[in-house]
């Protein structure tokens, strides 16, 4: 028996024993280890019984396929598997699911785009009369002889 | 008694720190790693009693791989009813493998971050082995 059909044999009698658990099968390449990924992780960390059932199991793989490695982690590892070789229990709304809806509204949040106005509609202003008469001034030269008192005005 | 695996340990780590300080990341990460290895290769020479020759003979394929193996099977019974820490090292040691092989063979010369991250890594797992051997 081959060692994946070895783990696929045994995660899918753990998969049945823990219907909520998502069990992910992956192996990585760089450090050729078969890799099994439990999810959510609050059952990778909390859940004893889930332990009780896959640690034995990853003695018995290498004690099996002493040539092969293996080792068991969950959504909050560097390992993590993106394109699993087979799946049981997949959530039907899993964090990936999820990750991708945000993702996509995040995208068209990001992408949106708001055309400012160059202009303000001459209704939307409303302005006392003496401000008025400094701006329509032809001696006025706003940006170096503005006074407080315009801004005083201005706040009124 | 001299204990040679735990001084290689410390002189690896103390040449990861050096390694940093001139921005050599990547050589960093396969400093900081193998620290991390020869204090397991301390632990189960010193500590477990092995030999370097009978951990070499045995069925797996490579020290590393088989240091792992012989290490965890003392730690899972170790750690007792709370398997958290034996979880916790089952998965890391080979996520920092796999940093290192990524540092030496792969890709582009590494950050400053993933420099600092493998120091505390392995230091990491050092002092959470020391709490059971």
């Amino acid at each position: 028996m081959k060692a994946v059909d070895f783990l696929y044999s045994e995660l899918e009698t753990i998969s049945k024993a823990f219907p909520r658990v998502s069990i992910k099968y992956g192996y990585n390449t760089i450090i050729d280890t078969h890799i099994v990924e439990l999810l959510p992780i609050e059952e990778y960390l909390n859940n004893a019984a889930l332990d009780a059932a896959w640690i034995p199991l990853s003695f018995k793989f290498r004690e099996t396929f002493p040539k092969d490695e293996i080792t068991f982690i969950s959504s909050d590892s560097s390992l993590a598997i993106n394109n699993p070789i087979f799946e049981f229990n997949q959530q039907e709304a899993n964090c990936d699911a999820i990750s991708e809806l945000f993702s996509q509204l995040s995208n068209e949040e990001l992408n949106y785009t708001y055309t400012f106005p160059t202009s303000i509609p001459i209704e939307a202003i409303t302005i006392s009369n003496p401000i008025i008469a400094e701006l329509n001034s032809p001696h006025q030269e706003i940006d170096n002889e503005i006074d407080d008192n315009l801004y005083y005005q201005a706040a009124a | 008694m001299t204990k040679p695996l735990l001084e290689k340990s410390k002189q690896s780590m103390l040449i990861a720190e050096t390694l940093i300080k001139q921005n050599h990341y990547s050589a960093t990460v396969n400093r900081a790693y193998y620290s991390c290895f020869q204090f397991i290769l301390h632990i189960l020479i010193e500590k477990l009693g092995h030999t370097y020759e009978k951990i070499r003979e045995m069925p797996r394929d490579g020290i590393h791989s088989q240091a792992q193996y012989l290490l965890e099977l003392t730690l899972v019974q170790k750690v007792g009813s709370d398997k958290r820490d034996y979880k916790w090292f089952q998965e890391k040691l080979p996520a920092f493998k796999h940093e290192r092989v990524i540092a030496d063979y792969y890709g582009d010369v590494l950050d400053q971050d993933r420099g600092y991250t493998a120091i505390q890594t392995a230091n990491s797992i050092m002092n959470t082995l020391k709490k059971y051997y």
